[in-house]
């Protein structure tokens, strides 16, 4: 009963914690919109009723044609600019899958059930004991071709184990409730543009927490395919000069008045959105955006959205920090197996068609991708066909630049911590700061507090 | 010295203006009828309304059957939007979106409708009376106390989180004269409240439990006693700094631009008599800074009940539960306990989430080239039929010169031939459409 | 016949109890999900259709199980919903009392069970 009380507080105490995450940040989940009964689930949702949205974060009172020349004079500055991309994985992938200790007694001590047969999967180069989980093929294939970097057992000290704190302290780069901007969020408040919304990119219908800034502007766009208006009887020609029309409400002078000119730009930029994605727009009688390659066929956006990131990049748009969802609900605390292998699949599927699409267009030096989860799960089964939340986890990193070897070991079940979870071999922390310095150029120090104290692994090959 | 008075002509655009800001903008005809009460008259039918009646058709679903606020999701907000269309007392009305706003309480850290209802009835009780009976009733409402852990603060582990917001946000605003120690020594004065958790029913039975309180000494804003919840409002409600606090923020809800230091003195004379709303409200609808400064964004729950009071539509949809998300509100779910930003209410996602209110609000009204009544070819007709429609808004002349424009070049090709009749109705919905998301539109 | 008896029974029922004639309104009942508790926004329905909307508030996934507390009664469930999903049945309910919880491993037994009266 008390236990029950606690927990109740204890939820509106974390929420209220993760809504203060920065300026601008939404609450935790206003609930979503599915029409009751209907039984469409979340992702139906996203791309039914939502659809893509850009919103401007930020940027105080900027015209949008500030913005507009902010972006060209961002894309001329650095045609060649680095970008990193963020994956997450929610709700604590179990890292104990993804790569697993085929021949290890523990292992199949721990999980009786779950152990996956030892014949499965690719081996694991760098590390005889384990092996890819039969649904990673895509990563198996990039590790064979030295493009990505396991970290097997990243986490950090004292690991927190409820879902919105853990994925919190890695949104803000700090084990900190009240931490109020992202870490990639700080990066862009130190080295963007106060014009440049496009630097850092939410894939998503809304600002995703790790790039709250406390100052400069940034961008979210569920992808750049679906930002459209949309309007009941109106189509053909008429349409097209109705939204000329928007613009040109949005251009009357307004002199001076403040509330009117707020309202004017909102029109205005949202008319430019409009023509910069319009390239992006899928062809009459296409499903998708144009692209080199094939990507995944799915109702999840996570494709559909790294085919538009790779369009976009190829256009020139000026991005430098990407954040964004992968498709799936890692926490499988039963039915596991299914599900994880179906998450898994889609997500290393459509990575490495992103990774061979920016390949094909001869943008892959410019890109790294990083891939992470709140937490991983408990060494032992749970009894009903799944794991627990746990402490250390796995995280990737891939792109052709990346050095393609493990940062830190593979934390092995023989030395499992108190509660019985995988012990951390590295610090999210250090992995942050390597990214800022080696491959953002940037000054960790600054951005990620304590950053001395964390060890950086080495990210890039020679 | 007295407040500035608005002295200028109180035409219907002015009358307009204030419907706006002081409610959910006007029904048909309903600008002109307040203008011919003049000013005085005017600002006191809000600040002084008779009993509720409720105006127009019963609200429902999709389904067409009645809401459930407490019971099904999404229908709290339904519910409310009701009241904000249909209310005869709109200004009561606004005033509890304000509260709602200023003490901003979630359901995401509730967890229950009934218990956000319950606190809405509360806001509403108190809107346009006194700011002190609602900060004592709030501060132990249940689902503020579930919100802000009033019920997580016992005097074994007192918890801060109400004692400073109850500064910070509430009542003084933030690090304004009180110190870290006064929040903790707040924190032990609001110590005592407590619920009994009911297997299925939740947390119900708030009360205070005399065990659970700090019944020792306390230094307050440098006051020494042995203070309970009562005296943590009293020491704010007391605070020098406390008036202005109210009044600037109370002003900003109307006007975009801050008062003038004689006004704002003024007013907090006004208020610091005894702690009454309705006065600083009257003097603040008075203001020549409402009718002759800028306009001002219109929230998107004022938009989105202003258009449907205009068109004469009640609620009959659950599709405003996540178009007003699209738009940036929705209600119940402010953002955290600072409330909304009312700052920043449009940006490129905003304004389409407020693209698609309009476009759903006009959908029952949407013309078609095969049935209903013929759309003329002739676009000065089309401008005034998408002004009547939307209840005459005022507009700008160069706004409504555009429209026309657009009009007149959108029908030019359709003369003869099959776009003659198809035409003029999609040049119709699209003059809608423009006019419900103009600058003019948007801002009041 | 006997349908129309119990629907004209059963929209005098709701008249009364919403104060408010509106038509055959079905009653509502909403069930919070969380961990670990179950929470009904009312306790009482009266027989007779009733929309039962499951809406999951927690971290975890949760399903819903109901099942009248009757020897051979069967009962109905709601399929596991991630966070902050929701879904809504339509029931026919005879009088009786209910019990609800969810069948994942362990959860009811951490509290997840609550009880429902029809009458």
């Amino acid at each position: 009963m008390a236990r029950c009380c606690s927990d109740y507080t204890r939820t509106a105490l974390i929420r209220r914690g993760v809504a203060e995450a920065g300026r601008g940040l939404p609450a935790i989940e206003p609930g979503m919109p599915v029409p009751a009964g209907s039984g469409l689930s979340r992702r139906d949702f996203v791309a039914r009723s939502l659809g893509l949205a850009l919103a401007v974060y930020g940027g105080g009172s900027l015209l949008p044609d500030a913005f507009e020349e902010g972006i060209e004079a961002a894309a001329a500055a650095d045609p060649q600019g680095r970008v990193l991309v963020s994956v997450f994985l929610d709700g604590g992938a179990d890292s104990l899958s993804m790569l697993f200790p085929a021949e290890d007694p523990v292992y199949r001590a721990l999980r009786p059930r779950l152990a996956l047969p030892g014949d499965q999967g690719t081996p694991f180069a760098e590390d005889a004991r384990l092996r890819w989980h039969p649904s990673l093929g895509g990563l198996a294939t990039l590790h064979a071709e030295g493009k990505l970097s396991v970290a097997p057992g990243i986490g950090y000290t004292t690991p927190n184990q409820s879902h919105f704190t853990s994925r919190h302290y890695y949104e803000v780069g700090a084990t900190s409730v009240r931490a109020r901007t992202g870490w990639l969020g700080r990066y862009l408040d130190r080295v963007g543009r106060p014009d440049n919304p496009l630097q850092g990119l939410s894939l998503d219908n809304r600002l995703q927490p790790a790039l709250a800034t406390a100052r400069l502007p940034t961008a979210a766009i569920d992808g750049p395919d679906r930002y459209d208006f949309w309007t009941r009887g109106v189509w053909g020609e008429v349409a097209d000069r109705m939204l000329a029309a928007m613009r040109d409400l949005g251009s009357l002078p307004h002199g001076g008045d403040a509330g009117l000119a707020v309202a004017a730009d909102a029109a205005l930029q949202s008319h430019r959105l409009y023509g910069q994605l319009l390239p992006f727009k899928p062809k009459e009688g296409s499903t998708g955006i144009p692209s080199p390659v094939p990507y995944p066929v799915s109702e999840d956006a996570f494709p559909r959205r790294l085919a538009g990131l790779a369009a976009m990049l190829a256009a020139g748009l000026p991005v430098r920090v990407v954040a964004l969802r992968a498709p799936g609900m890692y926490d499988t605390h039963d039915s596991q197996p299914g599900e994880l292998a179906e998450s898994l699949q889609l997500t290393a599927d459509s990575l490495l068609a992103f990774q061979r699409d920016l390949e094909a267009r001869g943008l892959a030096d410019r890109v790294l991708v990083h891939v992470w989860s709140e937490f991983g799960r408990r060494a032992k089964e749970n009894g009903s066909d799944g794991t627990d939340h746990g402490a250390a986890g796995i995280g990737l990193l891939l792109g052709s630049r990346v050095a393609g070897r493990l940062i830190g070991e593979f934390p092995g079940l023989q030395k499992l911590d108190e509660q019985g979870n995988l012990r951390a071999t590295s610090d999210f922390r250090g992995l942050y700061c390597a990214l800022l310095e080696q491959w953002l150029g940037a000054d960790a120090e600054a951005i990620v507090p304590g950053a001395r104290s964390f060890r950086q692994p080495q990210l890039l090959r020679a | 010295m007295a407040i500035p008075r608005y002295n200028g002509r109180f035409g219907k655009a002015q009358a307009e203006r204030l419907l706006w800001r002081a409610g959910f903008g006007p029904r048909q005809g309903e600008a002109e009828r307040l203008a011919k009460l003049g000013l005085d008259g005017a600002v006191r039918s809000l600040t002084r309304p008779g009993p509720e009646k409720l105006v127009g058709p019963a609200p429902k679903d999709d389904k067409g059957r009645p809401l459930a606020p407490i019971d099904a999701y999404g229908h709290d907000h339904l519910w409310w939007l009701d009241r904000m269309v249909r209310t005869s007392r709109p200004l009561a009305e606004r005033m509890t979106l304000v509260w709602h706003d200023w003490f901003a309480t979630s359901n995401a850290g509730v967890g229950s409708q009934r218990l956000m209802l319950q606190q809405n009835g509360l806001l509403r009780r108190h809107a346009l009376g006194s700011f002190k009976e609602l900060l004592l009733e709030i501060t132990v409402d249940p689902a503020m106390l579930l919100w802000l852990s009033g019920t997580e603060n016992s005097r074994r582990s007192p918890n801060e989180n109400y004692a400073r917001e109850l500064m910070e946000l509430f009542t003084l605003g933030e690090g304004n004269g009180y110190t870290e120690r006064d929040v903790r020594e707040q924190a032990r004065a609001l110590t005592g409240w407590r619920y009994t958790w009911r297997r299925g029913a939740g947390a119900t039975d708030f009360r205070f439990d005399r065990e659970r309180h700090d019944p020792g000494q306390k230094v307050v804003f440098g006051r020494r006693g042995t203070f309970d919840w009562r005296d943590a409002c009293n020491l704010c409600l007391q605070h020098p700094r406390h008036p202005r606090f109210v009044v600037e923020k109370l002003w900003s809800a109307f006007v975009p631009v801050p008062p003038d230091d004689a006004t704002r003195a003024e007013l907090e004379r006004l208020y610091r008599a005894d702690h009454r709303v309705r006065p600083v409200l009257e003097a603040v609808l008075a203001h020549p800074a409402l009718y002759t400064g800028p306009r001002m964004v219109k929230p998107p729950v004022v938009y989105l009940a202003g258009l449907l009071r205009g068109l004469g539509r009640g609620i009959d949809t659950a599709s405003w539960v996540w178009l007003g998300g699209m738009a940036g509100q929705r209600l119940f779910y402010p953002p955290d306990v600072a409330g909304w930003d009312d700052t920043r209410w449009l940006d490129t996602a905003t304004f389409r989430g407020r693209w698609a209110l309009a476009n759903y609000a006009l959908g029952p009204y949407s013309l078609s080239d095969r049935k209903g009544p013929t759309v003329p070819n002739d676009p000065e007709a089309i401008v005034k039929g998408a002004l009547k429609v939307l209840g005459e808004p005022t507009i700008r002349p160069a706004t409504r010169a555009l429209l026309l424009r657009f009009a007149r070049s959108s029908l030019a090709g359709a003369k003869t031939g099959w776009k003659a009749k198809a035409y003029p109705p999609l040049v119709a919905n699209a003059v809608r459409q423009l006019l419900a998301t103009s600058p003019d539109y948007q801002t009041s | 016949m006997r349908t129309a008896t119990l629907l004209a029974g059963l929209v005098a029922a709701v008249a009364l109890a919403g104060g408010q004639a509106q038509g055959a309104a079905p009653q509502r009942v909403q069930v919070t999900e969380d961990e670990w508790s179950l929470v009904l926004s009312r306790q009482r329905l009266r027989p007779g259709v009733a929309l039962v909307e499951v809406f999951n508030i927690g971290q975890d996934a949760h399903d819903l199980v109901l099942r009248r507390n009757a020897k051979g009664a069967a009962s109905v469930s709601v399929p596991k919903l991630d966070h902050f999903m929701r879904k809504t049945v339509r029931l026919k309910l005879v009088a009786g009392s209910y019990t609800l919880w969810c069948s994942l491993p362990r959860h009811r037994e951490r509290g997840m069970v609550a009880t429902l009266r029809v009458r």
